[in-house]
Parts: structure tokens; sequence; C-alpha cells
């Protein structure tokens, strides 16, 4: 007998041409059964849905209580402040380190705390008010100030914090007189420095009477008070310090919270006590990872569960439907064809159960947050959800069901063509 | 597969193989593999006892299938031998709305429609009257010839499907008792031979 099977007329081109073909006619075979089915498929997306569903308002949950309490954390930036509880000796090249860190959002130099403090008073004011305020360095990116305000440049400008624009009457554009007095050689000299104020800072910026200004004036001041000289403002003294002159403090702040845990361990790792809201910012983050960890189980369990189900009733359809696969072979349809039959139908599933489950957990989130706005400080939704987390959950339940549709794939994998002959 | 080793694959399988020779004894052990499937898809159409159409497919759609495989233009392959069969009025119905007979035909329709050489079916007429049996032999005789079709069935009915002209194999035929293989060789595959 003779042994050559003709190899062209089987793998003739028609395999390789007609491959993306062969999977749309596949997909559309599949979707013609899923549609002929309803009653069947219907009972399919239903039960998936009814799984999605709760998973889905414990999730909103979850991230709606989290966010409530997390999200003052991330917008205000005083909760990723870093300061320095005594003094220290802090040089530029220490500087150009940490703001070459990326945990570091914002570092700048700061002068001694009594070396910080001038009186300032708005000359054109009835009140003539004059009023002692801490000196604040500040620079481009200043966090407390966000985008809106520009940062203080130079010797004459500053931005006052929101309590001392108040107290003075002032705002931006005003003009204020910064004074500025010490004690040398028994003499008592006081230098007047005319500001514009360049802005208000948001009350969440500082909580004190602050002046916002740039690192040289803050600098010059401190030179001024320590009797030396200052040039750039025709201030005497004795002789000006070096350029690479050091610093007691600094003010800085983390890129994000989970950063500020990070730095405070370098600064203890380098012997340096720093001030922190990391107490704070941990009792949050761990009741965020306890729930996280609670909701995961749960919804481990819900899906292990559905997948088990799913697939034991896909095994089903398919030893149900053997006689049908079978003639799909008999036609000539491949095993690699057919045994995306049942994937391509649990993915329609599981699209249309993630679609239910949306419709539905937006009805729930209504009812929830209308039943709590009361309760709930600042009108913050109690039950949220990101459009992300929702693309998430479509893609994970496309991936769970296709996997437990995977067993219906391997039993049709092992369906035999003479199915259909017997 | 039902087919096995015997002198009729030379009647069979030679014309397919455009002077190849088929090892039927590898094809048999080749019929898990996708090969075999491809194949299967160019060279051969089924009438089986049930009919095996698809129930979530019009007729039309049926008889269609074979060609959307092959990627073959469907023209109006499915209306030409529906009418031929009779069953033009039942295109676009599914097969649960025809009667056992029209779905038999349409399960003829759709074994022919991607004009293979080998059409193999399987008690075509089982399911049905004596009078519609032997109408619907007597068509698939028909169109086998038209078309140049071998025909293989397997019957009970041995003296239709000689009344049709087929010649009885039954000795070929294993573990089956009083089934009869018949063959009705197609005037291209007597050429070839």
């Amino acid at each position: 007998m003779s042994r050559a099977v003709p190899q062209d007329s089987i793998d003739r081109p028609a395999a390789q041409g007609l491959t993306r073909a062969r999977a749309r006619l596949v997909a559309g075979l599949a979707f013609d059964d899923y549609r002929h089915e309803w009653v069947l498929s219907s009972c399919s997306v239903l039960a998936l849905a009814a799984v999605l569903i709760p998973l889905l308002v414990l999730f909103g949950l979850r991230y709606g209580i989290i966010a409530n309490l997390l999200d003052p954390l991330v917008e205000n930036p005083r909760y990723r402040e870093i300061s320095p509880v005594t003094s220290g000796h802090f040089t530029p090249q220490w500087f150009d380190t940490m703001r070459a860190r990326g945990d570091v959002a914002f570092v700048v130099p700061r002068t001694r705390s009594l070396a910080a403090t001038i009186k300032l008073r708005k000359p054109d004011s009835d009140v003539g008010r004059i009023v002692d305020v801490e000196l604040i360095p500040s620079a481009a990116g200043d966090p407390v100030l966000g985008p809106e305000l520009e940062a203080p440049e130079g010797f004459r400008t500053a931005l006052l914090s929101w309590s001392l624009a108040e107290r003075l009457g002032a705002s931006a554009g005003d003009r204020v007189e910064g004074i500025v007095t010490r004690t040398r050689s028994g003499e008592v000299e006081t230098v007047r420095l005319p500001l514009e104020v360049a802005g208000v800072a948001p009350p969440a910026a500082f909580a004190r009477d602050g002046l916002f200004v740039s690192g040289a004036l803050l600098v010059a001041v401190e030179d001024f008070l320590d009797g030396r000289a200052v040039p750039e403002l025709g201030w005497d003294g004795s002789a000006p310090r070096p350029a690479d002159r050091a610093f007691a403090g600094f003010r800085m702040y983390a890129r994000t919270l989970d950063d500020v845990a990070t730095l405070r361990a370098y600064f203890l790792d380098q012997n340096i006590d720093v001030r922190t809201s990391l107490a704070d910012i941990s009792l949050v983050q761990t009741l965020d990872r306890n729930l996280g960890i609670v909701y995961w189980i749960i919804a481990a369990m819900a899906v292990a569960g559905y997948c088990l189900s799913f697939a034991t009733s896909v095994w089903a359809n398919v030893d149900r439907k053997r006689r049908e696969f079978s003639v799909l072979r008999l036609i000539g349809f491949r095993t690699r064809d057919i045994v995306w039959f049942p994937i391509v139908q649990a993915a329609f599933t599981a699209a249309a159960a993630w679609a239910l489950a949306c419709g539905a957990y937006f009805a729930v989130e209504a009812l929830l947050n209308g039943l709590f706005a009361s309760s709930i400080g600042g009108g913050e939704p109690v039950c949220r959800i990101r459009a992300s987390h929702l693309a998430l959950a479509l893609v994970l339940t496309l991936v769970a069901a296709t996997l437990a549709a995977a067993a219906g794939g391997y039993r049709v994998s092992k369906l035999e063509p003479s199915i259909g002959l017997r | 597969m039902i087919l096995k080793p015997s002198e009729a694959e030379r009647f069979l399988f030679r014309p397919l193989a455009d002077g190849d020779e088929l090892d039927v004894d590898a094809a048999w052990h080749m019929d898990a593999s996708d090969r075999l499937s491809v194949w299967r898809s160019r060279h051969i159409g089924y009438v089986l006892q049930h009919g095996g159409l698809l129930p979530y497919l019009t007729v039309r759609r049926n008889i269609e299938l074979s060609r959307r495989l092959l990627g073959l233009s469907l023209g109006n392959v499915a209306e030409e031998l529906a009418a031929r069969l009779g069953i033009e009025q039942q295109l676009d119905k599914l097969p649960a709305a025809l009667s056992v007979g029209q779905r038999q035909r349409a399960a003829i329709a759709r074994a022919l429609a991607h004009d293979p050489p080998i059409v193999i079916a399987d008690e075509p007429t089982a399911a049905v009257d004596p009078l519609n049996a032997q109408r619907i032999t007597r068509l698939l005789a028909r169109l086998a010839d038209e078309r140049n079709v071998t025909l293989i069935v397997a019957s009970h009915a041995h003296e239709l499907v000689r009344n049709a002209g087929f010649t009885l194999v039954t000795h070929e035929i294993e573990h089956v008792d009083d089934v009869s293989m018949s063959v009705r060789v197609s005037s291209r595959a007597k050429a070839a031979a």
C-alpha cells in the first residue's frame, strides 16, 4: 500500500490564509449558538452578575470609605511635610543629594527659627498694626502654594499666609514693610524691607502668621541678625558668610504619602530626628490594607466558587452539544478552532454580566450615598468607584470566565468527529 | 471515520490525490489531528442519519457552512441546491422548523455545497418513510451524478440503494452486523482508476 499523504492537499493554504476568516466564522457560530440558546445564556449572565454586583458594591464601599479618609491626607501637602526637630548642619551638597531623590518632592534650606522672624506692617493701613511673622522659605514648586501661586523671588516679593493677610488686611498687589532689628556692639540697628504681596497662600498652606519669602531673603535676614553685612540690600555689618554656608534646617515634602515613611526611616538612619504625620498616614493605610485584605479574600472566594460552578456548567453544556461539535469537526473545523467555541461564549457572558453588574452597581451606589448622605460629613459619597476600577473588573471577569471555560474547551478538544456518525 | 484500508480506496482516493496516493493507515492515525480536518473539509461531504444540521443556523447558513469554512464564494449555491432538493421555501428557517425529510434534504445540500469529490451518507433515509426514502435516495444519486461525486452510503435499505445504482461492498465493513456499505463511483473516479 502506498504511504504518502498528499501534504499539499492537507496543509494547503487555506489552513494559513483563512485563519482570520476561520476565527471570525467560529466567533460568529459561537454567537449564533449563544443567541439561539438565549434562555440559558441569560441564566449564565444573571448568575455571573449575581456574583459581580455585591463585589462591585463592596469594592465601592471600601474605596469610598478609604478615599474619604485618605483624600484629605493626599490633598493636603502638610501630611507629606518632614521637618527636623532640632537644628542641624545641612550643607548645599546635602540639599543637592536630597533634591536628586525620587521620593522628595520639594526641599529648601531653612535658617534658625530665631533668625527667621521679623515684624511686618502695612504702611498705608489705618490700623497701623505690626505683626510678628515667621519667615517661610519658598521656591518654585512649593507644594503648599499650589500651581496657581508663583513662588516669591529675590528680595522684594513675598506671599502672605491666610491668617496674616486677614490680620493686616492685605491682598495681592499690596505693599507691606518688614522691620528687622538687631543689636550690634550695644547699638540697636533697624532695617526696613519694602515688599510687594505677590499673593495670599490658601488657609491649609500655613495655619499661623507666616510670610513666604525667597531663600535669598531668608538668608539675608539671618545674616543681618547675626551682625553680618548684606551687600545686596545695602545693610552694613561684618563680612558676609561664604556662599557654601550650611543651614540649620530644611523645609521638605515627600512626593507621596508612602514616601513619608521611607524618608523618615532614612533620617532616623542618619540620626536626624524629624517630625512627620506618619502616625495619621499609617492609621489610614493600615485600615486600607486590612479592608483590602478582607475584600480580596471575599472576592477570591466568590470568584473561585463562580469559576468552579461555571466550569462545570460549561463542561456539561459541551457534553450536551457534543454531537453538534462533532459535526463541526466532521465538516472540517479543526480542534484548535472549536476549542474557542465555549471560550468565546464565556467572553460574551462575562461582558454582558459585567455591563449588567455595572448598571446595578450604579443604582445601589446612588441608593447608599442617598441613605448615608446626612451622616457623612463634607458631602463625600460613601460608595464610589472609578472608571479604571470598572475597566479592571471587566478584564478580571473576562479572564476568570474564559479560564473557567477553558475546561469546556478541553472537553471539546477530546470530542471525536465520529460521534456525529454514531 | 468509518473507512478502513481496502481495495475500494483506489476508487475513493486516487482522484483526490492527483496521482499521489493516500496513506490510509496514516490518515487513520491522524484522525485526531487538525490536518485531517482540513483534508475532510475539502474532499468529503457528510449526510448524517439525524441530518447533522446545526440547530442555531438557518438552512441557508447550514448549507453555506462548508463553503464559508473553505473561504469559497457563496454565490447562489444554497438557492440552487435548495431548489433542486425542493426546500427553497425553507432556506431561512431553522432546522427545528423543518420536517425530518426536509432536514435530510438540507443535509444533502450541505454535503454537496462545497463540491467535494466524495459524499459519505450514514443511513440517510433511516428516519423517513419508505416513499420519501426512495425519493431522497434517487435525488442523492442523481445529484451525485450531476456533480460528479462518488457516494458512499451506509444503509440497512439494501434494495433501495441497489436500485439507485450503488455497488454493495459489505464485505469491507467490520464490526457491523447488517449494515451495508454501498458505493456509487463517480465517472471522474472511474476514469482516474
